[in-house]
């Protein structure tokens, strides 16, 4: 037995483990190499010291330990993860090692004497420093992989929302050949039914004067049945009526006419990308050109009260987008209101620079509304009824164009939008 | 699925009385402070109802210890949070208790009652059962995929009167270890 027992010990001298066995008062009765040289602490031998005097700053930390494995005949642990540095022991690593404290999981085993109770207690100390720099480094770079994850998320969601504003301004680049196209097919047409009209208006005032005259000559000349006769089928045809009602008639068609050739060029205009070019644009033509191309959008739901300088406003500029501007501005400002609501549209010429403010009386916006207009895909509307994707597009037009922004509103009041363009010198 | 006769039932219960029982006092010792406890129940359980226990605990920490041997399973115990505090100050923690200390304590809690629940429970019946170190058990993330089909389940609450301390213990045997459990119990009824 006592050679078993000090095989045992030799074993333990040995072992490449920390271990230390203390008594119930805490002195310390047995420690390996491995523990006594692991210890920073300079100490002579530990054999008989109490571990209160070796580990002053520990002792609170281990008496609780080994109170409870004393007093419950039950192993205790310690873990690196909650407790990384127990007892005071450099690095196994010292040298190649990029830690210089050992991280340890501490296991407290009761040692239990012929009468099933506890007479010593022994502390194993495992290093675990290389599995704790290896756990840290993995949490890391799994926070750093995150961190990445994160941004290529928002920078997915970036792109997405370029490509949906890519494919919007596709969508209204062919809208705009599209009505290019139709504008010029009507024009055709409008142009010789304009002609024929102006034809018509000179034969017609011309087929009058002729019966006019015919019918005083035939007042004088003519039998008196005959006139009766001539009067009675005048008078079943309504031909005086005619007569007053056919110049007017033919009067309305020509500016009937006239107003779609206007449409229709105001269509033209807007559908113009001029290769997307930068030009020197007239502010206030642009600004009739919309109001024009709205005017049935209009008509049923606003009053416009429409202030534009005499002068020229130029404005060195993407026609189509400030047409595209202007159009989302509007729209949703008509939509904002409930008939008859007032638009006000007001360009002024600054020093060296325009100023622009379209303003409505519309139900306004509260301040979480106002602080996300300009986010891609952000809408008050019913789904299906805005792409959310309209003011979010202005934003990106006044920043290619160097201008400045300031929104306001008020819920029930309104809202008003003022631009500040730099002024353009051709 | 696990069956239990009546008999069977009873004798367990009474196993589980007087070992709780033990562990409530080695608790009450090393805090010098009384602990109550509820009387344990015992149940059958699907992995189901088992995540709809767990998931039903959600303002607890969990900590969980396993045991092999005679018997295998493992012992998960849930600890209120709002009590930490309290036993952290009976047990010489220093405080306020930061998330490494309550983690401390939280493993130190599970490893004193699992241990005392268990040996309790093994003694008397004289089958043995090593217990592993106790880790920390964040239950969303685990109990997805269980392999197993029902558990028997042996379920008690303890508690110190004054304080908001209430700390739950489940100690969950499996399919297997449920017939090693039962040979000496009918051995029992039988003498």
């Amino acid at each position: 037995m006592k050679k078993n027992e000090l095989k045992l010990e030799h074993v333990l001298v040995q072992l490449p483990i920390a271990v230390c066995i203390i008594d119930e008062a805490r002195t310390i009765v047995f420690a390996n190499a491995a523990f006594s040289g692991g210890l920073t602490l300079r100490q002579e031998d530990l054999t008989g010291r109490l571990l209160d005097d070796v580990f002053p700053e520990q002792i609170r930390f281990l008496k609780r330990k080994i109170n409870s494995v004393f007093a419950l005949k039950n192993p205790s642990f310690s873990y690196w993860q909650q407790r990384p540095h127990v007892f005071p022991m450099s690095s196994s690593r010292p040298i190649t090692g990029d830690e210089s404290a050992m991280y340890q999981n501490v296991q407290f085993i009761p040692l239990l004497d012929p009468a099933d109770e506890v007479s010593h207690l022994c502390m194993v100390i495992s290093d675990v420093t290389a599995e704790a720099i290896y756990f840290l480094q993995q949490s890391e770079l799994k926070a750093a992989l995150e961190e990445e994850h994160q941004q290529l998320q928002k920078l997915h969601a970036e792109l997405k929302q370029a490509q949906q504003q890519m494919l919007q301004s596709e969508k209204m680049a062919s809208i705009g050949q599209l009505a290019a196209g139709v504008a010029h097919e009507i024009n055709n047409p409008v142009g010789f039914v304009r002609s024929n009209l102006e034809t018509m208006q000179d034969y017609t005032s011309k087929l009058i004067n002729v019966m006019e005259r015919q019918q005083k000559i035939i007042q004088k000349q003519a039998e008196p049945r005959f006139i009766a006769l001539l009067n009675d089928l005048y008078e079943r045809l309504g031909v005086a009526f005619i007569q007053s009602d056919l110049p007017e008639l033919i009067e309305e068609s020509l500016a009937g006419t006239e107003r779609v050739r206007s449409i229709v060029k105001s269509l033209r205009d807007f559908a113009t990308y001029d290769d997307e070019g930068w030009v020197g644009l007239d502010l206030s033509a642009v600004i009739r050109s919309a109001l024009a191309l709205l005017e049935n959008e209009i008509k049923y739901k606003a009053k416009v009260e429409l202030e534009l300088p005499e002068q020229n406003a130029l404005i060195w500029a993407k026609a189509a987008s400030i047409r595209q501007l202007l159009f989302n501005v509007i729209l949703n400002a008509l939509q904002a209101m409930q008939p008859m609501g007032l638009l006000k549209i007001r360009c002024t010429l600054q020093q060296g620079s325009i100023e622009l403010m379209i303003q409505d009386n519309g139900c306004g916006m509260d301040s979480d509304t106002l602080s996300r207009i300009f986010e891609p895909f952000f809408t008050t509307k019913m789904v299906g009824q805005g792409t959310g994707l309209g003011l979010a597009e202005v934003y990106n037009i006044v920043q290619e164009h160097d201008a400045t922004m300031q929104v306001e509103s008020q819920p029930g009041a309104g809202t008003s939008f003022r631009f500040c363009f730099k002024g353009f010198r051709g | 699925m696990i069956n239990l006769s009546e008999d069977e039932r009873d004798a367990l219960q009474e196993i589980m009385n007087i070992s709780m029982g033990q562990a409530a006092n080695a608790m009450a010792r090393l805090i010098q402070t009384k602990v109550t406890l509820s009387v344990p129940a015992i149940r059958t359980m699907t992995p189901q109802d088992f995540q709809a226990m767990i998931h039903g605990m959600s303002n607890s920490w969990f900590a969980r210890q396993s045991f092999l041997g005679a018997l295998r399973g493992e012992v998960i115990t849930s600890i209120q949070k709002n009590g930490c505090e309290a036993i952290a100050e009976l047990m010489d923690f220093e405080l306020p208790l930061d998330l490494s200390a309550t983690e401390e304590l939280v493993l130190e809690v599970t490893n004193i009652l699992s241990a005392a629940c268990l040996h309790g429970f093994t003694s008397q019946l004289e089958l043995s059962a090593q217990l592993a170190m106790p880790a920390f058990y964040y239950p969303g993330k685990i109990t997805q995929g269980a392999d197993w089909s029902s558990i028997l389940l042996m379920d008690v609450d303890f508690r110190i009167e004054q304080m908001q301390f209430d700390t739950r213990v489940l100690i969950g045997l499996s399919e297997g270890s449920t017939d090693q459990l039962l040979i000496p119990i009918r051995a029992l009824l039988e003498s």
